[in-house]
């Protein structure tokens, strides 16, 4: 969400469609190449800063040594780790090798057959809720009704105010979650929503 | 054990990974303000375009999640290899996808915004499972929100 606040707060410095110079503006160049930078810093710290993965994956394919040297780098507690890995020697020189992968048929079996579906119909209610349309479209729903000047500017005000509300809601949904539990929270959103884009689309 | 987090290294390497998220959340919402001036820059140098700018508006956007549609199962693949290679190899690929939007050619755009919304598709899989697997149990929470935060 702060990616979306960031580009709606730069887009009050794109021109209006009826200033002089919006035929000749470049300013879109650098609100398009703006992700690549933040791409480029991201590759930066990956390569030279943070340079193990993650334990599990180590874990997963045995490697030992890497699986120390990235438990080193997360706690700072030597003796824990050093602990831990000779436990994993010994489980794996006792144990055939266990991997934590499932197979695509046991995926729809008991045990993960009611997590698959709990989990495949929360991103089908989020992408049902269409969000992601007034995301979009904010700019013309805003200026609805408007003509010139006027339109563009309820239209980025509009659009802003997407962006605040959308950075509101995730920190009320992380103060809240602790207090009512996320289905709570989860069963209140949808119905809210339902109203509102009722009320939207009327 | 807890107290021993090396919280500098662990919580740098969440948000790290979550400028993917951040990026994200940008390429979604930043067409939206611009859509209308690029447009009439198209039309007024006689550039190829789509002719209906609500047409035109409509497709650019949607290639992002259209792209993502595809990117998932192939973040799933590369994740196998490696989290934090994938997240190398798609940013890559994001960054130049990037670059090549900023030429002002309708093809371009296109195939930048298509290929930005196949990278986003693989984020979406990969960035989640690192930062579940390096956050310990105990600030699991806290860094989990990072992503969606970003």
């Amino acid at each position: 969400v702060t990616g979306i606040l960031v580009a709606v707060t730069l887009g009050f410095l794109v021109p209006y469609g009826t200033d002089e110079d919006a035929l000749t503006t470049q300013i879109w160049k650098h609100l398009f190449g703006l992700p690549a930078a933040f791409a480029l810093i991201q590759l930066f710290f990956l390569m030279f800063v943070f340079t193990y993965d993650s334990p599990s994956y180590y874990e997963t394919k045995n490697d030992h040594e890497s699986y120390q040297n990235s438990m080193n780098k997360l706690y700072s507690n030597h003796k824990y780790v050093a602990v831990l890995s000779s436990l994993l020697d010994e489980q794996s020189v006792s144990l055939p090798v266990k991997t934590n992968e499932l197979s695509w048929g046991q995926l729809f079996t008991h045990p993960h057959r009611k997590p698959l579906i709990i989990g495949l119909l929360l991103g089908v209610f989020h992408q049902a809720t269409g969000i992601s349309s007034v995301t979009f479209f904010s700019n013309e729903i805003f200026a609805k009704g408007r003509t010139g000047e006027s339109a563009e500017f309820a239209a980025r005000i509009g659009t802003f105010g997407t962006g605040i509300a959308g950075v509101l809601a995730a920190v009320t949904a992380i103060i809240v979650a602790k207090h009512y539990g996320r289905k709570t929270i989860l069963l209140v959103g949808e119905i809210a929503m339902a109203f509102l884009l009722a009320f939207l689309s009327h | 054990m807890d107290q021993n987090i090396n919280y500098a290294y662990t919580i740098g390497y969440v948000i790290t990974a979550a400028i993917s998220f951040f990026n994200m959340g940008y390429c979604y919402a930043y067409f939206n303000t611009t859509t209308k001036i690029m447009h009439d820059q198209y039309v007024h140098n006689d550039k190829f375009v789509i002719a209906d700018r609500d047409l035109f508006n409509s497709v650019i956007s949607a290639l992002i999640p259209f792209g993502a549609i595809f990117g998932a199962p192939l973040g799933g693949i590369l994740a196998n290899s490696g989290r934090r290679r994938a997240i190398i190899n798609i940013s890559m690929v994001f960054a130049t996808a990037c670059i090549l939007t900023t030429y002002f050619n309708f093809f371009a755009l296109f195939f930048g915004r298509l290929t930005m919304g196949i990278c986003i598709g693989a984020y979406v899989t990969v960035v989640p499972l690192l930062v579940s697997e390096l956050s310990p149990k105990s600030i699991a929470g806290p860094l989990g929100v990072v992503t969606q935060f970003m």
